[in-house]
């Protein structure tokens, strides 16, 4: 059976181990952070956005506090977790192989 | 499993979030760079056979997935069965979460100590005009890859390793030794993290 790892964290090591892991044929579902926009934020990256997707209702309201991958591909600056959460019924998959860095591919599901 | 691979800061808030997901067999698997005392906290958490404490030894951009790894607690098994097959070296230290994290400070005090004393002498050989001259010679001594390396990750990740160094401090404390160059370290960082947050001078 394919492994599922899921991935707390997106930033500069978080994404290469994840794409990594992607490489090597793993399911990943990664869990970007709700970026902070104090000194511990990265260094004053841009301020949060709502993420896009689905609209948010019901249960589905604890993805304010996820970050789709793709919108931390346009980020250059790493942001540091302020807070990641967990909904089993809402992931966010890498779909394929990303080089460097970059977070090129996601899906919601 | 479950990879929480964030900041020391961030590493209780990403345990509490993924607690509740954890399934039979689940492994939250933690590698932040943080003090053991914290380590051991996480893994009460979330419990001692779902926790491997994770000590990543290296540069993770350069190595990714390759990179060697640590692993301690009752989750560490779980953790290097998984992983190992995928391409990381992991050496299981114990089954106790925070002897993982503790070797890697302990690696760390020589190695960014290493790397503040480079710093320094480097700056100082740039004043008094010998700074080609100082880079030869530590470069002959420990390679001219890894004082590069020193020299600009010092710089890049000030913040993160200064962290990283008070955390080593206070394990050297609680070990009996005196954290002289683990504290000097921590403030050559801070000074790197300072100069770095400053606004560019107008021109």
């Amino acid at each position: 059976m394919k492994p599922i790892i899921a991935v707390l964290g997106l930033g500069e090591a978080g994404s290469r181990i994840a794409s990594d892991l992607a490489a090597a044929g793993v399911e990943v579902r990664g869990y970007d952070p709700a970026p902070s926009t104090g000194p511990a934020g990265g260094g004053g990256g841009p301020p949060p956005r709502p993420p896009p997707g689905p609209p948010a209702a019901g249960p589905r309201e604890r993805r304010s506090a996820i970050w789709p991958v793709e919108d931390w591909a346009s980020r250059t600056r790493p942001v540091r977790m302020a807070r990641a959460t967990i909904a089993s019924s809402l992931t966010c998959a890498l779909m394929s192989p990303t080089p460097g860095r970059q977070l090129q591919a996601a899906t919601w599901s | 499993m479950v990879l929480s691979i964030n900041s020391a800061a961030a590493a209780r808030a990403a345990a509490e979030a993924a607690h509740p997901a954890l399934g039979p067999g689940s492994v939250l698997a933690d590698l932040n760079t943080a003090a053991p005392a914290l380590k051991r906290e996480l893994a009460a958490l979330v419990g001692d056979a779902a926790f491997a404490d994770v000590a990543l030894l290296g540069s993770v951009p350069a190595r990714g997935l390759h990179t060697p790894a640590l692993a301690s607690g009752g989750g560490a098994r779980s953790f290097a069965e998984a992983l190992t097959p995928l391409g990381m070296p992991v050496e299981i230290v114990s089954e106790h979460a925070g002897d993982a994290a503790a070797r890697k400070l302990l690696r760390s005090v020589f190695m960014k100590g290493l790397a503040a004393s480079a710093i320094e002498s480097l700056d100082a050989a740039a004043v008094a005009g010998q700074l080609e001259w100082l880079e030869s010679e530590i470069a002959g001594v420990i390679g001219e890859d890894l004082l590069q390396r020193l020299v600009d990750g010092s710089r890049r990740h000030a913040v993160r390793r200064m962290d990283e160094m008070e955390a080593a401090a206070e394990l050297l404390v609680e070990l009996g030794v005196d954290p002289k160059v683990a504290r000097a370290s921590a403030a050559v960082l801070a000074r790197l993290a300072a100069e770095s947050a400053e606004p560019a001078a107008l021109e």
